[in-house]
């Protein structure tokens, strides 16, 4: 089941400067702490001028759609999954 | 047009390649969440039971699930189908992505919808086989690992995407001189892209009972089957020659349609929808240097249908002015529209300069600011108050050919 969700989230992020490789790798979302094992999509998308970042990233059993501001380095969440039908 | 002459199969080595994403919004969907992929997945407009599905996961293909089903009619099949509506940004990226990797291959790249680009290696050396497989490996690295494209090789377009078409997913066949006939065979009229079920009817009654039969025919039979230009276009399509890659006549005409999950129910829910159709049409016509010198609408639903045209003397150029030249005549109405449309039509080269009182300038570059402002600050942040109180149209992606 997806649910769309548009709160503030905690983000940790890490970047390998060898690989030019960046991303989250921690979520703190509901006073629970998530470690990301997958990013399944990273992509990007303008709204007007503002450039979003978007990671699709799997959790212990969870998917969590985080959309990073670049304009602020706000991050939110945006859908949470669990891969599983209604 | 040196082919005309010709009546055998094209024997040069084949140049065109035709790229398709397998299940296109379904993959995506399960590349961007890992926890869908094996699973059955279908992409529709809706998620409620009439939802049509626009893109169905290889595990509900496998099923029989089928793109242009309902939600409720595969949900039957599959009760524990998981049902996603389209996400436009992340498939658009993907477009843009892949046509960058592609690029990399050959300087001639051309987008043939969201999910399928025709590239043209003419003159690029190599073995176009080996660079499909790099093509593949590349597209599994940089967008991937469950990103997967069925790619198919040909000397014309058209036989690159029936190779394309022969083996999903994940396919990689070649249509050459030396296989056509085999394949021409194996295959059923309606696998040729173009021929529907009317057609090959109407091919089957003059004798033509497969791909095969279709290819032995000479032109002069062909003409007298078809009575039309596309003879000799599919005469020569069988063989091998390019006749597909030629650049289209500028469009006629441009169209919107937009399905309502929640139906419109007075004038200002329904123009509101108009507004973004309009828009959609407007830009596509700016995008092509064009204006419009007629536009018509129309809203449907249960019992109740309303259209209208407007003709306007000097052409439309940009999608506010056009709906302001169709908002006064939408009437006001009893009953629920579910459908909308929002046509233009009469285009031409762009050739308006100015007005002689200025009135008409004024309008434009107001609605020129005012498009700037929508660039900069996002879709909907200026728009005509008329809509003040109504939903936007959510963005949708079409199927068709993008040129």
């Amino acid at each position: 089941m997806t649910q769309k969700v548009d709160t503030p989230v905690s983000v940790m992020m890490d970047f390998n400067h060898y690989q030019n490789i960046m991303r989250p790798i921690q979520i703190q979302w509901n006073n629970k702490d998530f470690r990301v094992e997958e990013v399944g999509l990273h992509y990007q998308f303008h709204r007007g001028k503002k450039l979003y970042h978007v990671f699709g990233v799997k959790t212990q059993g969870m998917f969590f759609k985080l959309i990073l501001n670049t304009e602020n380095l706000f991050w939110k969440l945006a859908e949470v999954a669990d891969g599983l039908p209604e | 047009m040196d082919y005309l002459s010709e009546t055998r199969f094209n024997p040069e080595k084949p140049s065109k390649m035709l790229i398709d994403i397998n299940s296109c919004f379904a993959t995506i969907e399960q590349q961007a969440n890992p926890l869908l992929r094996g699973r059955e997945v279908v992409v529709a407009a809706y998620e409620s039971e009439r939802g049509c599905i626009l893109a169905a996961s290889r595990e509900a293909k496998k099923l029989g699930i089928k793109t242009g089903w309902r939600v409720g009619e595969a949900k039957k099949i599959c009760p524990n189908l998981i049902v996603l509506t389209p996400d436009t940004e992340k498939y658009r990226y993907i477009n843009k992505e892949l046509r960058k990797i592609l690029l990399h291959f050959s300087p001639k790249v051309q987008t043939k919808s969201i999910d399928e680009f025709a590239v043209d290696f003419e003159g690029v050396r190599g073995d176009l086989k080996e660079k499909a497989l790099k093509i593949k490996a590349d597209i599994r690295k940089k967008l991937g690992e469950w990103m997967t494209v069925s790619i198919g090789i040909g000397p014309n377009i058209f036989l690159a995407k029936l190779a394309s078409n022969l083996q999903k997913p994940d396919g990689l066949v070649e249509i050459n001189q030396d296989n056509f006939e085999e394949i021409y065979k194996k295959i059923k009229l309606t696998d040729l892209n173009g021929i529907n079920f009317k057609i090959a009817y109407k091919l089957e009654i003059n004798g033509i009972k497969n791909p095969s039969d279709f290819y032995q025919k000479s032109r002069q039979e062909l003409k007298s089957i078809f009575r039309s230009v596309m003879a000799d276009y599919w005469y020569f399509r069988l063989r091998g020659w390019e006749i597909d890659d030629k650049e289209r006549p500028n469009k006629k005409s441009f169209s919107a349609i937009f399905s309502l999950q929640n139906p419109a129910k007075n004038k200002e829910e329904l123009a509101a929808i108009f507004y973004q159709l309009c828009l959609k049409v407007g830009r596509r016509c700016d995008k092509q240097k064009m204006e419009a010198k007629g536009i018509m609408w129309w809203g449907g639903g249960k019992n109740i249908n309303i259209s209208g045209k407007v003709r306007i003397k000097e052409g439309m150029i940009n999608g506010w002015e056009m709906f302001a030249k169709i908002y006064p005549k939408i009437p006001g109405f009893k009953g629920e529209i579910k459908k909308a449309v929002v046509a233009i039509y009469d285009l031409q080269k762009k050739s308006w300069q100015g007005d002689i009182f200025g009135k008409r300038q004024k309008f434009m570059k107001e609605t020129e600011v005012a498009e700037k402002i929508n660039r900069r600050f996002g879709e909907g942040t200026i728009f005509p108050g008329s809509i003040l109180i109504s939903k936007k149209v959510p963005d949708f992606i079409g199927f068709g050919n993008v040129g």
